[in-house]
């Protein structure tokens, strides 16, 4: 069955569209940074950089425009599996046949996951590729990046499956788009207020640190970025003390997967509720 | 080792406030019968059949499958569905979606699917994708996906839907040769003249309840004749005493009750006239359909 949406899957014209937008960013991505070096970085302010200075600059842009297309992949993919397959009327036939409804569900909507899992490799290992090969760096956790990559992706999968079974196709589309966008300027306030304690006595960042455990979409997006940056460069630390690419203790590494999984069993068993 | 195929014990099912399926529905199924689920639009029949397959959560009561509940997946094996409404996927070819269909159930061989496509006269679609079909084409390759192959028991919803009058023959063929080899048959459809000739037993639902469930044979009522199939009815008529009425090449014939059919049969071949058939006139399947539904219809 699994197989049966990944073929499913694989014939959508979006993973087309994307393929050949992915292909077009990597050639642009791969011009830019063969156009500059990393002496250039530092020349206004006479600043000394380093590859690492240019490849956390190149990864920490370059990453932030990937993960809209990683996320918008995952959430349009997501929210059209289930809802499509039931209106095709094609969900009753996988049901009547000798599987169990939780092998229909994990299956049909596992593909979805697999297959953002699957871009966001290739898009964040490409992009960190063919940066070395530019600017030659070592990632702070090879291990860790590749590790947070389904753990980030499986929060938005499993929040827009469930709510595409709840809402439809376009409101769980959309309602997941505004709560990521939401989430993500939160996550940025939790993190500046590492580098700015003071922030940690307002209400304003009580409720940031509140969305960011409700909605834990970007936390395994930063350990993703986490894990793929340069240590050791001036920027690192530039930004450290604002707060940007600080360290993730390990139970907000962990959570957004934890939380996806209950997100998960929440969907199957609406799902075995559901009238196919 | 019980005979029953399928075992509903008391279910119920409401959409909101409608009511699919209402209190205490109770049908048994033996193993190799072929039913006809009739009733009007809206009646239920749909909802029983996904309920059974466990793709309808009954609200109340008990289903079983060969003795397993339908939320049990081996309760599925060697079972087949064909929903009324399906829309496949555009790009796969009819083989393309067998083996889909395979990898999960297992249970047949390519040829077979061939086979049965071949029978319903759409083998030559085989390779062609699905999006590039008519509907019939479509239809018949759902029927031959559905039915290829020995399966023990098979749910057909509207399975002459958008068939021309050659598809909806093959499509009959196919279901009285499932019949033949054993097959449970459970058949909802509104074409009464094909479900009359594949089908020995019938259940009416009316708004969600069973009014009959019985052998055709045995719901279809006496109207009174025996009808005479003769290359000589005006002979026959005289030679019976002037009784009864010419139609054709035969002859209607009043009878008291269908007790005093094998006397009457004795004394036609006693007449001497040639005759090719003789039977009992009895309500086809409309006229139980009709009489039973106006009958509820006049008492809800």
């Amino acid at each position: 069955m699994f197989l049966n949406a990944l073929e499913h899957m694989a014939r959508r014209k979006l993973l087309l569209i994307v393929g050949i937008l992915s292909l077009c960013y990597l050639l642009l991505f791969w011009r830019g940074i063969a156009s500059v070096n990393s002496q250039s970085l530092g020349a206004e302010s006479g600043i000394p950089t380093s590859n690492a200075d240019m490849a956390y600059a190149a990864l920490s842009i370059a990453g932030s425009m990937l993960s809209v297309v990683v996320w918008g992949l995952t959430i349009v993919l997501g929210a059209s599996i289930l809802p499509d397959e039931m209106e095709a009327g094609r969900m009753s036939i996988w049901a009547a046949l000798p599987q169990s409804r939780f092998k229909v569900y994990a299956s049909t909507t596992l593909a979805p996951l697999i297959v953002s899992i699957v871009f966001g490799y290739l898009l964040f290992g490409l992009t960190a590729v063919i940066t070395a090969f530019y600017a030659p760096f070592t990632p702070s956790s090879i291990p860790l990046a590749v590790l947070s990559m389904p753990i980030w992706l499986s929060a938005t999968w499993a929040f827009v499956i469930l709510f595409s079974m709840i809402v439809g196709k376009i409101p769980a589309m959309l309602i997941t788009f505004i709560l990521e966008g939401f989430a993500v300027g939160m996550g940025n306030i939790v993190e500046l207020a590492k580098g700015v304690p003071d922030l940690h006595e307002s209400t304003f960042y009580t409720v940031a640190r509140i969305v960011t455990f409700i909605l834990p979409f970007e936390r395994g997006y930063r350990s993703v970025q986490m894990g793929l940056l340069p240590k050791a460069s001036l920027l690192e630390e530039a930004l450290a003390f604002m707060g940007f690419g600080g360290d993730l203790p390990l139970w907000e590494i962990i959570y957004p997967g934890v939380w996806a999984a209950i997100l998960f069993f929440i969907g199957y068993r609406l799902f075995l509720r559901k009238d196919l | 080792m019980t005979n029953t195929a399928i075992s509903v014990d008391s279910i119920s099912k409401h959409f909101g406030k409608t009511v699919a399926l209402a209190e205490n529905f109770s049908i048994e199924i033996a193993k190799g019968q072929s039913l006809a689920i009739l009733g009007a639009n809206g009646a239920g029949k749909t909802t029983l059949m996904r309920a059974v397959l466990g793709l309808a959560v009954p609200d109340t009561g008990n289903i079983s499958l060969y003795g397993l509940s339908p939320s049990d997946p081996r309760s599925r094996i060697g079972v087949r569905f064909l929903p009324e409404r399906i829309s496949f996927p555009k790009w796969a070819t009819p083989l393309q979606m067998y083996r889909q269909l395979e990898r999960v159930r297992n249970e047949g061989r390519e040829m077979d699917f061939v086979h049965r496509a071949d029978n319903l006269a759409c083998g030559d679609l085989l390779s062609r994708k699905l999006g590039k079909m008519s509907k019939g084409q479509r239809q018949r390759i759902a029927v031959a996906l559905m039915t290829c192959g020995t399966p023990h028991t098979v749910f057909l919803d509207e399975p002459s839907s958008g068939l021309d009058p050659a598809g909806r023959m093959l499509v009959r063929s196919t279901v009285a040769e499932l019949v033949d080899q054993g097959s449970t048959v459970v058949l909802n459809s509104h074409l009464l003249g094909e479900v009359e000739k594949v089908c020995d037993w019938a259940s009416f639902i009316h708004k969600g309840a069973l009014v009959a469930h019985d052998r055709l044979e045995d719901l279809s009522q006496f109207k009174g004749n025996a009808v005479i199939e003769t290359l000589k009815p005006d002979i026959m008529k005289a030679a019976l005493n002037h009784t009864g009425t010419v139609k054709e090449k035969t002859l209607v014939y009043p009878l008291a009750s269908e007790d005093g059919f094998a006397e009457f049969t004795a004394l036609v071949a006693g007449s001497g006239v040639e005759f090719t058939g003789i039977k009992l006139h009895k309500e086809s399947l409309e006229d139980i359909f009709m009489r039973i539904m106006e009958g509820e219809t006049n008492v809800s």
